[in-house]
Protein backbone atom coordinates (compact mmCIF):
# COMPACT_ATOMS: atom_id res chain seq x y z
CA UNK A 1 0.00 0.00 0.00
CA UNK A 2 2.62 2.19 1.03
CA UNK A 3 4.74 1.82 -1.61
CA UNK A 4 1.73 2.34 -4.38
CA UNK A 5 1.43 5.64 -2.92
CA UNK A 6 4.67 6.73 -2.99
CA UNK A 7 5.02 5.00 -6.99
CA UNK A 8 1.40 6.85 -8.29
CA UNK A 9 2.09 10.43 -6.34
CA UNK A 10 5.43 9.92 -8.02
CA UNK A 11 4.14 9.21 -11.61
CA UNK A 12 0.90 12.33 -10.86
CA UNK A 13 3.98 14.65 -10.01
CA UNK A 14 5.96 13.46 -13.55
CA UNK A 15 2.89 13.95 -15.88
CA UNK A 16 1.72 17.05 -14.47
CA UNK A 17 5.11 18.04 -14.33
CA UNK A 18 5.69 17.68 -18.11
CA UNK A 19 2.71 19.28 -19.13
CA UNK A 20 3.43 22.17 -16.80
CA UNK A 21 6.54 22.53 -18.38
CA UNK A 22 4.86 22.60 -22.16
CA UNK A 23 2.22 24.68 -21.32
CA UNK A 24 3.26 27.20 -18.16
CA UNK A 25 0.65 26.75 -16.33
CA UNK A 26 0.25 29.02 -13.04
CA UNK A 27 -2.45 29.69 -10.74
CA UNK A 28 -1.15 33.02 -9.72
CA UNK A 29 0.16 34.08 -13.08
CA UNK A 30 -3.12 33.55 -14.33
CA UNK A 31 -4.95 35.40 -11.69
CA UNK A 32 -2.57 38.65 -12.48
CA UNK A 33 -2.56 37.87 -16.52
CA UNK A 34 -6.47 38.20 -16.21
CA UNK A 35 -5.85 41.35 -13.48
CA UNK A 36 -3.62 42.87 -16.11
CA UNK A 37 -5.03 42.43 -19.54
CA UNK A 38 -8.00 40.76 -19.35
CA UNK A 39 -5.88 37.35 -21.07
CA UNK A 40 -7.59 34.35 -19.90
CA UNK A 41 -5.00 31.82 -21.55
CA UNK A 42 -3.64 30.92 -18.30
CA UNK A 43 -6.59 31.48 -16.21
CA UNK A 44 -9.01 29.03 -18.85
CA UNK A 45 -6.23 26.10 -16.66
CA UNK A 46 -7.18 27.87 -13.20
CA UNK A 47 -10.99 27.21 -14.08
CA UNK A 48 -10.16 23.52 -15.81
CA UNK A 49 -9.08 22.37 -12.19
CA UNK A 50 -12.06 23.16 -10.61
CA UNK A 51 -14.72 22.68 -13.35
CA UNK A 52 -12.94 18.95 -13.40
CA UNK A 53 -12.28 17.90 -10.21
CA UNK A 54 -15.93 19.22 -9.05
CA UNK A 55 -17.44 16.90 -11.95
CA UNK A 56 -15.11 13.80 -10.62
CA UNK A 57 -16.11 14.07 -7.19
CA UNK A 58 -19.72 14.76 -8.25
CA UNK A 59 -19.20 11.20 -10.29
CA UNK A 60 -16.66 9.39 -7.43
CA UNK A 61 -19.63 10.70 -4.73
CA UNK A 62 -22.52 9.30 -6.92
CA UNK A 63 -20.75 5.55 -7.68
CA UNK A 64 -20.34 5.51 -3.91
CA UNK A 65 -16.29 6.46 -3.89
CA UNK A 66 -13.92 7.84 -0.81
CA UNK A 67 -15.60 11.53 -1.54
CA UNK A 68 -16.14 11.31 2.08
CA UNK A 69 -18.55 14.16 3.37
CA UNK A 70 -18.64 16.04 -0.10
CA UNK A 71 -19.72 18.36 -0.65
CA UNK A 72 -17.75 19.70 2.14
CA UNK A 73 -20.48 22.72 2.99
CA UNK A 74 -23.21 20.50 3.44
CA UNK A 75 -22.03 18.72 6.45
CA UNK A 76 -22.18 22.64 8.01
CA UNK A 77 -19.66 24.79 9.15
CA UNK A 78 -17.43 22.52 11.99
CA UNK A 79 -16.85 19.70 9.27
CA UNK A 80 -15.84 22.51 7.07
CA UNK A 81 -13.36 23.66 10.21
CA UNK A 82 -12.21 20.21 10.07
CA UNK A 83 -11.68 19.92 6.83
CA UNK A 84 -9.04 22.20 7.43
CA UNK A 85 -7.80 20.45 10.11
CA UNK A 86 -7.27 17.15 8.28
CA UNK A 87 -4.02 19.06 7.39
CA UNK A 88 -3.45 21.07 10.31
CA UNK A 89 -3.78 18.03 12.99
CA UNK A 90 -3.97 14.80 10.67
CA UNK A 91 -3.14 11.95 13.16
CA UNK A 92 -6.99 12.95 14.33
CA UNK A 93 -4.64 13.16 17.70
CA UNK A 94 -7.56 15.84 19.11
CA UNK A 95 -10.24 13.44 17.17
CA UNK A 96 -11.32 16.90 15.47
CA UNK A 97 -15.17 16.52 16.57
CA UNK A 98 -15.57 19.42 19.35
CA UNK A 99 -13.41 21.41 17.48
CA UNK A 100 -16.10 24.13 16.16
CA UNK A 101 -13.76 27.77 16.51
CA UNK A 102 -14.64 28.85 12.90
CA UNK A 103 -13.39 32.20 13.44
CA UNK A 104 -9.95 31.04 13.74
CA UNK A 105 -10.54 29.21 10.72
CA UNK A 106 -11.82 32.40 8.98
CA UNK A 107 -8.51 34.28 10.00
CA UNK A 108 -6.30 31.88 8.79
CA UNK A 109 -7.59 30.85 5.75
CA UNK A 110 -7.71 35.32 5.65
CA UNK A 111 -4.20 35.33 6.65
CA UNK A 112 -2.68 32.09 4.64
CA UNK A 113 -4.68 33.51 1.16
CA UNK A 114 -3.74 37.33 1.32
CA UNK A 115 0.33 35.51 2.22
CA UNK A 116 -0.29 33.15 -0.82
CA UNK A 117 -1.48 36.30 -3.25
CA UNK A 118 1.39 39.09 -2.26
CA UNK A 119 4.13 36.38 -1.94
CA UNK A 120 3.54 34.53 -4.95
CA UNK A 121 3.23 37.49 -7.62
CA UNK A 122 6.55 39.00 -6.29
CA UNK A 123 8.11 35.60 -6.67
CA UNK A 124 6.65 35.39 -10.18
CA UNK A 125 4.63 32.44 -10.34
CA UNK A 126 3.10 29.50 -7.51
CA UNK A 127 4.60 27.33 -6.42
CA UNK A 128 4.33 24.77 -9.23
CA UNK A 129 5.17 27.12 -11.41
CA UNK A 130 8.58 27.72 -9.22
CA UNK A 131 9.05 24.05 -9.51
CA UNK A 132 9.14 23.78 -13.60
CA UNK A 133 11.51 26.77 -13.94
CA UNK A 134 13.99 24.94 -11.23
CA UNK A 135 13.61 21.82 -13.69
CA UNK A 136 14.20 24.32 -16.97
CA UNK A 137 18.05 25.81 -15.08
CA UNK A 138 16.44 28.93 -13.52
CA UNK A 139 18.64 29.53 -10.02
CA UNK A 140 16.18 31.87 -8.55
CA UNK A 141 13.73 29.14 -8.64
CA UNK A 142 15.87 26.78 -6.68
CA UNK A 143 16.90 29.44 -4.81
CA UNK A 144 12.58 29.56 -4.33
CA UNK A 145 12.29 25.75 -3.72
CA UNK A 146 15.48 25.63 -1.17
CA UNK A 147 13.53 28.32 1.10
CA UNK A 148 9.93 26.86 0.40
CA UNK A 149 11.05 23.37 1.47
CA UNK A 150 13.07 24.59 4.74
CA UNK A 151 9.95 26.33 5.60
CA UNK A 152 7.86 23.16 5.67
CA UNK A 153 10.21 22.07 8.31
CA UNK A 154 10.59 25.29 9.89
CA UNK A 155 6.41 25.84 10.57
CA UNK A 156 6.21 22.16 12.34
CA UNK A 157 8.38 23.14 15.10
CA UNK A 158 7.70 26.91 15.31
CA UNK A 159 5.11 28.50 13.81
CA UNK A 160 2.31 25.49 13.79
CA UNK A 161 2.58 24.99 17.79
CA UNK A 162 2.40 29.00 18.08
CA UNK A 163 -1.02 28.66 16.06
CA UNK A 164 -1.95 26.07 18.37
CA UNK A 165 -1.49 28.47 21.27
CA UNK A 166 -3.19 31.80 20.09
CA UNK A 167 -5.82 30.17 18.26
CA UNK A 168 -6.55 27.34 20.31
CA UNK A 169 -6.80 24.82 16.71
CA UNK B 1 -1.10 17.32 -29.63
CA UNK B 2 -0.63 20.68 -28.40
CA UNK B 3 -0.56 20.47 -24.48
CA UNK B 4 -2.23 24.01 -23.13
CA UNK B 5 -2.93 25.60 -20.32
CA UNK B 6 -6.60 24.07 -20.34
CA UNK B 7 -5.73 20.44 -20.46
CA UNK B 8 -2.83 20.85 -18.21
CA UNK B 9 -5.51 22.08 -15.45
CA UNK B 10 -8.22 19.50 -16.68
CA UNK B 11 -5.72 16.83 -16.10
CA UNK B 12 -4.45 17.98 -12.59
CA UNK B 13 -8.65 18.27 -11.72
CA UNK B 14 -8.82 14.62 -13.20
CA UNK B 15 -5.44 13.17 -11.53
CA UNK B 16 -6.44 14.74 -8.07
CA UNK B 17 -9.72 12.97 -8.25
CA UNK B 18 -8.07 9.52 -8.99
CA UNK B 19 -5.42 10.10 -6.32
CA UNK B 20 -8.24 10.73 -3.73
CA UNK B 21 -10.11 7.58 -5.09
CA UNK B 22 -6.64 5.55 -4.24
CA UNK B 23 -5.93 7.67 -0.72
CA UNK B 24 -9.36 6.45 0.14
CA UNK B 25 -10.52 6.88 3.94
CA UNK B 26 -6.85 6.94 4.93
CA UNK B 27 -6.31 10.59 3.26
CA UNK B 28 -7.27 13.86 4.05
CA UNK B 29 -10.51 15.23 1.98
CA UNK B 30 -9.46 17.47 -1.19
CA UNK B 31 -6.04 15.89 -0.88
CA UNK B 32 -4.94 14.42 -4.23
CA UNK B 33 -2.41 17.39 -5.47
CA UNK B 34 -0.85 19.82 -3.22
CA UNK B 35 2.57 21.17 -3.79
CA UNK B 36 2.74 22.27 -0.28
CA UNK B 37 1.58 19.64 1.53
CA UNK B 38 2.97 17.09 -0.26
CA UNK B 39 6.21 18.44 0.37
CA UNK B 40 5.60 18.83 4.02
CA UNK B 41 4.78 15.29 4.02
CA UNK B 42 7.94 14.17 2.24
CA UNK B 43 10.28 15.61 4.17
CA UNK B 44 8.38 15.16 7.41
CA UNK B 45 8.68 11.77 6.29
CA UNK B 46 12.24 11.63 5.85
CA UNK B 47 12.87 13.27 9.33
CA UNK B 48 10.67 10.63 11.20
CA UNK B 49 12.32 7.92 9.46
CA UNK B 50 15.72 8.90 9.76
CA UNK B 51 15.44 9.64 13.33
CA UNK B 52 12.80 7.03 14.38
CA UNK B 53 10.55 9.86 16.18
CA UNK B 54 7.36 12.23 15.37
CA UNK B 55 8.79 15.14 15.20
CA UNK B 56 7.33 16.72 12.19
CA UNK B 57 3.35 16.20 11.84
CA UNK B 58 2.07 14.46 8.48
CA UNK B 59 -1.24 13.52 7.07
CA UNK B 60 -1.80 9.89 8.17
CA UNK B 61 -1.39 9.06 4.19
CA UNK B 62 1.96 11.00 4.13
CA UNK B 63 2.73 9.27 7.72
CA UNK B 64 2.70 5.68 5.98
CA UNK B 65 3.99 6.51 2.82
CA UNK B 66 6.53 9.31 1.57
CA UNK B 67 4.43 11.60 -1.14
CA UNK B 68 6.53 11.97 -3.88
CA UNK B 69 4.71 14.72 -5.71
CA UNK B 70 6.70 17.50 -5.76
CA UNK B 71 9.84 15.15 -7.00
CA UNK B 72 7.74 13.76 -10.15
CA UNK B 73 7.01 17.23 -11.09
CA UNK B 74 10.89 18.07 -11.23
CA UNK B 75 11.59 14.91 -12.39
CA UNK B 76 8.96 15.48 -15.08
CA UNK B 77 9.62 18.82 -15.87
CA UNK B 78 13.12 18.32 -16.87
CA UNK B 79 12.44 15.52 -19.13
CA UNK B 80 10.18 17.83 -20.84
CA UNK B 81 12.98 20.61 -20.75
CA UNK B 82 15.78 18.02 -22.26
CA UNK B 83 13.43 17.09 -24.74
CA UNK B 84 12.63 20.07 -25.77
CA UNK B 85 15.56 21.66 -25.79
CA UNK B 86 14.47 24.38 -23.11
CA UNK B 87 16.60 23.23 -20.42
CA UNK B 88 18.68 26.80 -20.00
CA UNK B 89 20.94 26.89 -16.80
CA UNK B 90 20.50 31.05 -16.14
CA UNK B 91 20.97 33.54 -13.05
CA UNK B 92 18.31 36.25 -12.07
CA UNK B 93 20.34 39.56 -11.08
CA UNK B 94 20.81 39.21 -7.02
CA UNK B 95 17.38 37.42 -6.99
CA UNK B 96 18.60 34.28 -5.11
CA UNK B 97 18.33 35.45 -1.29
CA UNK B 98 15.20 37.52 -2.46
CA UNK B 99 13.92 34.46 -3.96
CA UNK B 100 15.05 32.21 -1.08
CA UNK B 101 12.94 34.17 1.72
CA UNK B 102 9.86 34.63 -1.13
CA UNK B 103 9.62 30.86 -0.91
CA UNK B 104 9.86 30.71 2.68
CA UNK B 105 7.09 33.16 3.38
CA UNK B 106 4.87 30.89 0.74
CA UNK B 107 5.27 27.73 2.57
CA UNK B 108 4.41 29.51 5.51
CA UNK B 109 1.09 30.80 4.14
CA UNK B 110 0.60 27.70 2.45
CA UNK B 111 0.40 26.18 5.75
CA UNK B 112 -1.26 28.68 7.28
CA UNK B 113 -4.44 28.20 4.81
CA UNK B 114 -3.43 24.31 4.66
CA UNK B 115 -3.38 24.25 0.61
CA UNK B 116 -0.90 25.68 -2.37
CA UNK B 117 -2.77 27.30 -4.80
CA UNK B 118 -3.73 24.13 -6.72
CA UNK B 119 -5.30 22.02 -3.53
CA UNK B 120 -7.01 25.47 -2.93
CA UNK B 121 -8.81 25.36 -6.17
CA UNK B 122 -9.40 21.34 -5.58
CA UNK B 123 -10.76 21.85 -2.37
CA UNK B 124 -13.02 24.97 -3.67
CA UNK B 125 -14.15 21.89 -6.39
CA UNK B 126 -15.10 20.29 -3.33
CA UNK B 127 -17.08 22.44 -1.78
CA UNK B 128 -15.09 23.57 0.66
CA UNK B 129 -16.57 27.04 2.03
CA UNK B 130 -12.83 28.13 3.83
CA UNK B 131 -11.23 27.80 0.32
CA UNK B 132 -13.60 29.82 -1.38
CA UNK B 133 -12.99 32.72 1.51
CA UNK B 134 -9.50 31.62 1.36
CA UNK B 135 -8.95 32.27 -2.68
CA UNK B 136 -11.09 35.47 -2.77
CA UNK B 137 -8.25 36.83 -0.19
CA UNK B 138 -5.58 35.22 -3.08
CA UNK B 139 -6.99 37.34 -5.30
CA UNK B 140 -6.76 40.22 -3.19
CA UNK B 141 -3.19 39.47 -2.35
CA UNK B 142 -2.66 39.06 -6.19
CA UNK B 143 -3.95 42.58 -6.54
CA UNK B 144 -1.74 43.83 -3.57
CA UNK B 145 1.51 42.14 -4.60
CA UNK B 146 0.84 43.90 -8.41
CA UNK B 147 0.93 47.16 -6.41
CA UNK B 148 3.54 46.46 -4.77
CA UNK B 149 5.48 45.19 -7.95
CA UNK B 150 4.97 48.12 -9.71
CA UNK B 151 5.56 50.95 -6.50
CA UNK B 152 8.33 50.04 -4.66
CA UNK B 153 10.45 47.15 -6.66
CA UNK B 154 12.59 47.16 -9.85
CA UNK B 155 12.19 43.75 -10.93
CA UNK B 156 8.91 43.07 -11.68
Amino acid sequence: MGLTISIATLIVGFVIGYMGQRSGLCIIGGIRNFYLTRDTYLLKGVLAIIIVAGAGFIVTSLVGGPAQDFPAFSEGISEVGSLYNACKDPLNINNNTNNTNILSYIFLSLLGGLGLGIFSVLAIGCPFRQHVRTSEGDKGSFAYIIGFYLAALVFGFTIKPMITIIFGV
Amino acid sequence: MKITPTLTGATIGFLAVIMQWLFGASGPQAYGICIACHTRDMLGWIVNTFTATSLIDVTRIGYSAPLLTVLGVLLGAHFSAIRHNEFVPKKREGGNIRMFILGFLVMISALIIAACPIRLLIRIAYGDLLAIFGAMWMIVGVIIGIMILRRFTSWG
